[in-house]
């Protein structure tokens, strides 16, 4: 199971959470969900229910205090509605904001206090964010790794660290480098790096509402979260294994709940996330028979799909394979493709 | 086999094809389906007392299982957990075996307890562990976040040239992130280097390299055997070693781990007798545990790494376990031992043992512990169907490539450096003792210059050997090196070939550059496989991902007056010649000597290259080349900047050249003193090739020349058997195939014979009088000369195998 995180919400996925839910779990979401929109009412934010069944989207749907919840329940909602009779999950995992699903996935902790701690994380932006982030590819139009544009990102990271701004790596995803930066770094990576084409879209790319998640820059809402969360939120070891954005494994039977929050409210704020290794991880590790990715959003079906690559599992070593494959016997499940979803779900 | 083998109905190993193999494979996979569902029968009945206790263990509350040693219930759970991944990757070998797709069965089964071993160390405390380590490596593993280690185990089995660590080419347990260098340690070779290792540590850090080591300055090491294999000659020179130094008080942080299941393949380790000899030993603290148990091995091991770390001494951990499955695969245990001892062996096995343990210390429900259990299990077997379809080595290139790295020109760029003006001024006292100021000298004084000049250049450089201190070597060579460079840098070391070369590794590891001497090839040949197994297989094993440059200077070769013998004067260097990577010199001049180590040292640094540095004894000293007092054998030291080439021979032409004399060292000198004869008193005008380096031989000057002049006349001090010329006649006639101008050669050697003590040594070497009657009797049948006296027979034509190619 793999979860997505912040920007997956879309158009298509307006009226997500409305969509039916297994029985066996439906009352128990939806009392977490009540309880959250009343929370969230009282407190003046716009409710998940209503930012779900909103029309269209609107400006609270890229302010990140009101979509990472959002896209929290919807990941939820999605992993509630897998057939657990015809699917055993061996293992969660989840990129950026999706590791905080996946600790709900995975049983570490309950849906409630998931919510809690995305509200608590997004919410240290309303008051400002901090740098942001930018997104360039690294792989060709065949999914294949590009040196040369690696190079070009290692590049306008030296000359823009020569200058003395703050960047980084914020996220290793698949075919995409997203870098961190404080605001006058973003502005220099922008400028170094050279417009690059691919598909529809044009590089680099700035991921507007969102701070340089994944770095240093963040170490004082790292302090913030520990003090706010590490006791007061139910860390428990996860009923299947995690892997992290390391791609380090934690097991139901060998995980210190202490070093998981450790982890999660501060390691991973404060460091690089390496999605492409905890899915090189999951894939060497477990071997699983599918890799889900679950909703909201399409997103995470490319950069899982470049780490296959990557790693030429099951002999998929480029786009054109990995798509006859898909056509075939589907090695990645989306949740957004409907015949997909029926793989792994009865609706 | 037993009555009481396990419920057939849960059948994990797919039938067999072969008739031949299916009796040995249904034996074999009884017992391992017998010992995997002891697993699963026990955990099972102990799930249903359990079963209202609801599935997650009770969580963390840092909870220690035992105080002294600090180790709580999560380390306890985490080394369980290691020790089913170690387990289940022994179960799914068996069955890639009997699939065909996997290679190689020798197992952790019973001996998991080292996950524990592991525990206690860092990631980066250098680790040389022997083939029943996969409890170790899974426990290791969890150190470095992203290490796959089922995946990367099971690439090791299926030998596919992704396995990260050798590419397919031996199964070990070895990783550049988790500081493993990869062994399979089945003959205990890797114990003196891995001593050399610990002592390496501290000699860099006395010598104010402590920074630049690759780990952190209060690394240990540890290095596991079994007890088999503790009586490996090797094993006890290393430990001995490192109890020798301790005993003079020079720290040896190590923990030499004894992994005694009692049985050596089928030979029994006579009971007591590992404890009985090591818990004595000087200056090696002994400690033991039972390796079946988790608690009691993490207790030991964790007492054993503080005493280590903390005091810097060699410690002896005897782990007492058992070994299940037999020794491999293909080995049936029921041919040697009894079915009550096989059942004893199984009573005992670990994973179960701990299992229990951690139900009964209410660390975690059975039916978690099951339920890890099983799905780690789910996971080998599926992550083993794609291992088995990654690829494998296709091509001997492919095999090949990472035995070393080739790079001449960095190689004579770094050669050529010469920036340390500054150093050499200090150490040699004065600019105006620098050593090109001075006038023409012998090898011997040259060489100990070339040392020294090159001591400046590289601080990282040690020298040590026997005697090689403030005596300055057997032969002088060191002369006052320790004094002028210091004496943590040129060092006397106990008389064990094994142990310097292991040092000489172990230096290599921790980023010296060691300069090894052994005082006689015939010692060298006592020690070889340090070199042969070890240091020459290093980049094979690994990918080149760990590397021991190093450059071993060997007193070599016969004609000494007034000593000698077998063992003093060894002339074979059959067994360094066939080392795929390894340089071979054997300079016969000292300006030459000099110009070489410069290329030596440059290849090891810049390439990791391990060199073998062939010096003749009996030219050390020699100044004449044709008659005493004529000073020939002189030379002028070469300034800094001047080396030479890898492979580049020296040729001394003649005009209108006709034989080509081609020789090295000893018969290079003789072959010199041969042609002025052959100038002189025949009308023969030879020229003279000193091949200079004999891996690899410069066969491109010899066949050029010799094509020239038509005849080759190989004088090749060595044995007729064995030796360089045999290597060199077949390049020859591969690199002339077909050529209508392939030249005639022929070969004058040593007899095979050993060398005897004294004059009776001359009647089974080449002879200077013995080249001249071969050179002309290579080219009589042009010039006609009138035979050869009597004397000037060369020994080849009285009986010597003497290969002659004809045109």
């Amino acid at each position: 199971m793999i979860c997505p995180g912040r920007g997956s919400y879309g158009p298509a996925d307006l009226g997500s959470l409305s969509r039916p839910l297994p029985e066996a779990s439906r009352e128990a979401f939806q009392a977490v969900l009540r309880a959250t929109d009343a929370r969230r009412g009282d407190a003046g934010d716009p409710t998940l229910s209503a930012l779900d069944g909103a029309e269209r989207l609107t400006a609270a749907h890229s302010a990140g205090e009101h979509v990472s919840p959002l896209i929290l329940a919807c990941t939820a909602a999605d992993f509630l509605r897998v057939d657990v009779e015809r699917c055993h999950v061996v293992a969660a995992a989840g990129n950026s904001l999706g590791w905080y699903s996946a600790l709900f996935c995975a049983g570490a902790l309950t849906l409630a206090d998931t919510l809690r701690l995305v509200e608590t994380m997004s919410g240290m932006g309303r008051d400002g964010l901090i740098g942001g982030q930018l997104v360039y590819p690294v792989t060709d139009d065949r999914w294949l790794a590009d040196e040369g544009l690696t190079r070009r990102v290692d590049a306008a990271l030296g000359d823009t660290r020569a200058a003395g701004h703050r960047v980084g790596d914020s996220i290793r995803y698949g075919g995409y480098r997203v870098l961190w930066g404080d605001d006058a770094g973003i502005r220099m990576l922008r400028s170094r790096l050279p417009r690059h084409q691919s598909g529809e879209r044009t590089y680099p790319l700035h991921l507007h509402g969102h701070a340089a998640f994944h770095s240093p820059l963040l170490a004082d809402n790292a302090r913030r979260a520990v003090e706010a969360l590490a006791d007061t939120v139910d860390w428990r070891a996860p009923e299947v294994p995690l892997i992290d954005g390391r791609g380090h494994q934690w097991s139901p039977l060998a995980t210190d709940a202490g070093a998981l929050a450790e982890y999660t409210l501060r390691t991973q704020v404060t460091s690089t996330f390496d999605f492409t290794t905890c899915v090189r991880v999951a894939l060497r590790e477990y071997a699983p028979d599918v890799l889900v990715c679950l909703g909201p959003g399409d997103a995470l079906g490319a950069p899982v799909a470049q780490v296959i690559i990557r790693e030429r599992w099951q002999g998929i070593d480029d786009r054109a394979a990995f798509l006859r494959r898909q056509r075939d016997d589907p090695l990645v499940v989306s949740f957004a493709r409907d015949e997909q979803r029926l793989l792994v779900t009865d609706a | 086999m037993y009555e009481d083998a396990g419920p057939p109905a849960t059948a994990i190993l797919p039938p067999s094809g072969h008739c031949a193999t299916l009796t040995v494979a249904r034996m074999d996979s009884d017992r391992a389906q017998a010992i995997d569902q002891a697993v699963i029968d026990a955990l099972s009945s102990r799930s249903a007392d359990d079963a209202g206790a609801g599935e997650r263990p009770p969580l963390s509350d840092d909870g220690l299982v035992d105080k002294r040693s600090g180790l709580r219930r999560i380390d306890f759970l985490e080394i369980l957990e290691s020790q089913y991944q170690a387990r289940h990757l022994d179960l799914e070998a068996r069955r890639l075996r009997n699939r065909g797709t996997g290679f190689y069965t020798i197992g952790s089964a019973g001996h998991e307890g080292n996950a524990a071993l592991a525990a206690v160390l860092r990631r980066d405390d250098p680790a040389f562990v022997h083939y029943r380590s996969g409890g170790f490596f899974a426990q290791r593993s969890r150190q470095v976040a992203g290490h796959t280690p089922v995946f990367d185990v099971l690439l090791s089995l299926c030998a596919s040239s992704e396995d990260p660590i050798a590419g397919g080419r031996h199964k070990v347990f070895g990783s550049t992130a988790l500081w493993m260098p990869p062994q399979t340690s089945t003959i205990a070779s890797h114990v003196p280097k891995a001593m050399g290792t610990a002592f390496a540590i501290e000699r860099a850090k006395r010598l104010g390299l402590g920074q630049s080591l690759p780990f952190p300055e209060d690394a240990i090491v540890v290095c596991t055997f079994g007890d088999g294999t503790l009586n490996h000659a090797s094993a006890l020179a290393g430990m001995n070693a490192a109890a020798w130094a301790a005993y003079q008080n020079l720290p040896v942080p190590i923990v030499f781990v004894c992994e005694d299941n009692g049985v050596g393949i089928s030979v029994q380790t006579p009971p007591g007798w590992v404890e009985r000899v090591w818990r004595s030993y000087p200056r090696i603290t002994y400690l033991k545990a039972d390796g079946c148990d988790i608690v009691d091995t993490f207790r030991q091991a964790h007492a054993a790494v503080e005493v280590c770390r903390r005091r810097r001494v060699p410690v002896f951990l005897h782990l007492e376990l058992v070994r299940l499955l037999g020794h491999a695969g293909a080995d049936l245990e029921i041919t040697y031992h009894s079915r009550e001892r096989i059942r004893a062996a199984e009573a005992r096995d670990p994973v179960l043992g701990n299992s229990l343990r951690a139900v009964e210390l209410g660390l975690a429900p059975a039916r978690a512990l099951l339920r890890s259990y099983l799905e780690i299990g789910d996971r080998v077997r599926a992550a083993a169907r794609e291992a088995e379809r990654r690829p494998h080595l296709s091509s001997a290139a492919e095999v090949a490539e990472p035995i070393a790295e080739h790079r001449p020109l960095q190689v004579m760029r770094e050669a050529a450096r010469a920036d340390h003006a500054e150093e050499r001024v200090a150490l040699f006292g004065a600019e105006r003792r620098l050593p090109e100021r001075q006038g023409a000298q012998h090898f011997g004084r040259l060489l100990n210059w070339g040392l020294l000049d090159l001591m400046a250049k590289y601080p990282q450089m040690v020298l040590f050997g026997e005697d090689v201190g403030r005596r300055g070597g057997v032969y002088g060579i060191t002369t006052k090196l320790a004094e002028r460079a210091g004496s943590a840098r040129v060092f006397n070391t106990l008389l064990d070939e094994q142990s310097i070369l292991g040092l000489a590794m172990g230096a290599a590891h921790v980023g010296l550059l060691p300069v090894p001497e052994i005082q006689y090839l015939a010692y060298y040949q006592n020690a070889q496989d340090q070199i042969r197994g070890e240091a020459a297989t290093l980049s094979f094993f690994s990918r080149g991902g760990f590397r021991n440059p190093l450059v071993v200077r060997i007193a070599s070769w016969a004609y000494q007056r007034g000593f000698g013998g077998h063992f003093h004067n060894d002339n074979s260097i059959a067994a360094l010649r066939d080392l795929p990577g390894v340089l071979i010199a054997s300079p016969s001049r000292g300006d030459d000597a000099v110009g070489m180590l410069r290329t030596a040292l440059a290849a090891a640094v810049t390439d990791g290259r391990v060199v073998l540095f062939l010096e003749p004894i009996a030219l050390y000293q020699t100044r004449h080349l044709h008659e005493e007092g004529d000073d020939l054998w002189r030379f002028r030291y070469p300034p800094p900047g001047e080396a030479v080439e890898i492979g580049r021979a020296r040729v001394y032409a003649a005009d209108g050249p006709d034989p080509t004399i081609v020789s090295w060292s000893n018969g290079l000198w003789r072959s010199l003193q041969a042609a002025r004869i052959l100038s002189e008193r025949h009308g023969i005008a030879a020229e003279v090739i000193d091949l200079r380096w004999l891996a690899p031989i410069d066969v491109d000057a010899v066949v050029t020349h010799g094509t020239r002049s038509g005849r080759i006349l190989i004088v090749d001090e060595g044995r007729a058997t064995g030796g360089v010329s045999e290597g060199l006649v077949a390049a020859i006639v591969d690199a002339t195939a077909g050529s209508p101008t392939r030249p005639a050669i022929r070969r004058y050697c040593g007899e095979d014979s050993f060398v005897p003590l004294g004059p009776a040594a001359e009647h089974v070497l080449p002879s200077t009088d013995g080249i001249v009657a071969g050179a002309i009797g290579l080219v009589r049948p042009q010039r006609r000369q009138p035979p050869a006296p009597e004397a000037a027979v060369p020994a080849a034509d009285r009986g010597a195998p003497a290969a002659t190619a004809a045109r």
